[in-house]
């Protein structure tokens, strides 16, 4: 596999390394740029020494070279972010490279023939945009673990305006994440640990670099085929709800992995098993063909550059499909491609691999690979009773990074009809909250507006 | 730095209500600020709240429109609107909700102090509902946000 940016490999040394870097740039936007100390000077050094070979070599060590200084203009800050994800995008890749060599597996990317382009904002977007930079600087400089109350609230009227604009919604749900990440963590001790606190530079760093430059998504692939939902998967975090089809897309004979993702805002007045059916109804087709084994045929779709199916024109065939032989003939095949997700996206966290494992031990929860043990991490730990049913049977897992390698269950092949009716269950449980709550909405919103 | 009782004083660490809430009464109920407040729906008009406060600072309580027009229930005692947000405190939090309301015996009225601001909090909740129907663009780093529930580490 081609890697672009392994000259920071090459000066820096190993993966390991730099996946260290970039905690230790984290542990930096934790401390606060204002109270800079020569361990951190030394990190950022190192960060510099990375790009001398590569077309950042006169911004970013430049760049690096005044934040040491203390010279905190935006200038220089830019030159930071676009270093940090110049490192994302290469451990992305190289996370690829190293998973091919200890599953002894080639793995072979579906890819697409357009890119994503970038313009100017309007200058509208660019002056709320203004105020996004600063409250980001400014919160960098003072450092995430010295940030009071009035840091936050005093950026939720920007904030708001950014979640109302119709251009700016991703870059909303970012800042909505961290901001309220920030609030949350901070106060409860018992989530003070390493891996959120990088992920705050991680999403700082995204929420700054999408501030730069309109991000126009690269068009897709055009897509004509069968597709079989095989899992769901479901991510709950206090702001977002978010649910994932996986399936396998037969595309000019071509078997994709592929994922439809759906989000939505958790409101707190509204019990999550209501999220739930909300979904269902909106993707009903969709949960009938997870549930059912069913084929669902697509007449027209496109397949992002991240994976990301978007299904315009589809329709539930008669025919179904059997799990294990659709996983087994897909999964562990050579001929199963993987998307390929545009550079700006490119991101440990977004590396994944489907693989068909076993637990075999259940007190550990880990698979060992030669000798490496790779740690189980379930998104909702199952009960002992659940983890003994799981045991040595045949499971769809994705192989994730995370600050460290984990296996991710999706689906207990032996099991799935257990689960899935589980989910069946949840979406047809109707509780009236959110209608009577979007009742009162509408009423009350356009009336005050 | 952050301490929690500053979170609770804006709300933010407030426990999901209940299933068994009527929230087609009582849509919005909270502890803040040393205070029970809500809003409660008008029995006659869907355009029109009552925002009821039982404020343990000043020991009042009150009750009055989304439009700040004073209610007409209240006359020295708790109106039902304020004895509807009371029943509803406590399946929110049942502890909390206790030891509180036992304290509501010594409150007194206080019909003209408003509390424009419960609205307000109310309204930022429902805003939420309007960003889902516009949230159509995929948004990669919702996966970014560390799962609160079970993760092993």
């Amino acid at each position: 596999m081609s890697n672009k940016n392994t000259n920071f490999y090459n000066l820096i040394g190993n993966l390991d390394n730099v996946v260290k870097l970039t905690q230790d740039l984290s542990s930096l936007f934790n401390n606060g740029f204002s109270k800079i100390i020569q361990k951190e000077k030394d990190v950022l050094d190192q960060l510099a020494k990375g790009f001398v070979n590569s077309p950042l070599r006169d911004i970013v060590p430049q760049g690096i070279e005044k934040l040491q200084k203390s010279d905190f203009r935006k200038d220089n800050f830019t030159a930071l972010v676009l270093a940090t994800t110049s490192i994302y995008g290469s451990i992305h890749d190289a996370l690829y490279e190293k998973a091919g060599e200890f599953l002894k597996k080639d793995i072979t990317f579906f890819t697409h023939k357009n890119d994503t382009t970038f313009e100017e904002h309007s200058n509208e977007v660019k002056t709320l945009l203004d105020n996004i930079q600063n409250w980001l600087i400014d919160i960098a400089i003072r450092g995430f673990s010295d940030l009071d109350m009035e840091s936050i609230q005093s950026f939720e009227p920007v904030l708001q305006t950014v979640e109302n604009h119709k251009e700016l919604q991703r870059l909303g749900v970012i800042l909505r994440g961290l901001s309220n990440e920030i609030i949350l963590v901070r106060s409860d001790t018992k989530d003070k640990d390493y891996s959120i606190q990088v992920r705050w530079m991680d999403l700082w760093c995204k929420a700054y670099i999408l501030t730069l430059k309109k991000t126009i998504p690269a068009k897709g692939t055009k897509i004509k085929g069968n597709l079989k939902l095989i899992t769901i998967q479901t991510h709950i975090h206090r702001n977002f709800l978010t649910i994932i089809f996986n399936g396998i897309l037969e595309h000019k004979k071509e078997n994709i992995y592929v994922e439809i993702e759906k989000s939505k805002f958790i409101i707190d007045l509204i019990p999550i098993e209501e999220f739930w059916f909300q979904f269902k109804k909106e993707n009903q087709k969709l949960f009938d063909g997870l549930l059912k084994s069913k084929v669902i045929t697509i007449n027209d779709g496109v397949l992002q550059q991240n994976g990301n199916l978007v299904l315009t024109d589809f329709k539930l065939s008669t025919e179904t499909f059997d799990l294990l032989d659709i996983v087994e003939k897909s999964v562990n095949k050579k001929s199963l491609l993987i998307s390929k997700i545009q550079a700006i996206d490119r991101h440990p966290i977004h590396f994944k691999l489907p693989c068909l494992m076993k637990i075999e031990d259940s007190k550990n929860q880990s698979v060992k690979i030669d000798d490496k043990e790779i740690p189980i991490r379930f998104e909702l730990q199952p009960t002992k009773k659940v983890l003994k049913t799981l045991l040595n049977t045949k499971m769809l897992m994705e192989l994730r990074f995370d600050n460290g390698w984990f296996f991710k269950p999706l689906t207990s092949i032996g099991t799935a009809n257990v689960f899935l009716g589980r989910i069946s269950e949840k979406i047809t449980a109707e509780t009236p909250v959110y209608s009577i709550l979007k009742e009162r909405s509408s009423k009350i919103l356009r009336d005050k507006k | 730095m952050i301490d929690i009782k500053n979170l609770e004083s804006i709300g933010i660490l407030n426990p999901p209500p209940l299933r068994n809430r009527g929230i087609k009464k009582v849509p919005f109920v909270e502890f803040y600020n040393n205070k029970i407040q809500g809003v409660v729906s008008s029995g006659s008009s869907l355009e029109r709240v009552y925002v009821c406060v039982l404020d343990f600072n000043t020991n009042t309580f009150t009750c009055h429109t989304n439009n700040n027009r004073p209610c007409g229930g209240l006359r020295g005692s708790m109106c039902s609107h304020l004895n509807s947000l009371l029943t509803n405190a406590r399946t929110v939090d049942s502890i909390r909700g206790l030891e509180i309301i036992n304290k509501t015996y010594g409150l007194t009225q206080d019909g003209s102090a408003r509390y424009s601001e419960v609205f307000t909090r109310f309204q930022e909740k429902l805003r939420f509902l309007e960003l889902n129907n516009t949230k159509d663009e995929y948004i990669p780093e919702a996966r970014w946000f560390y799962t609160r529930m079970g993760v092993k580490k």
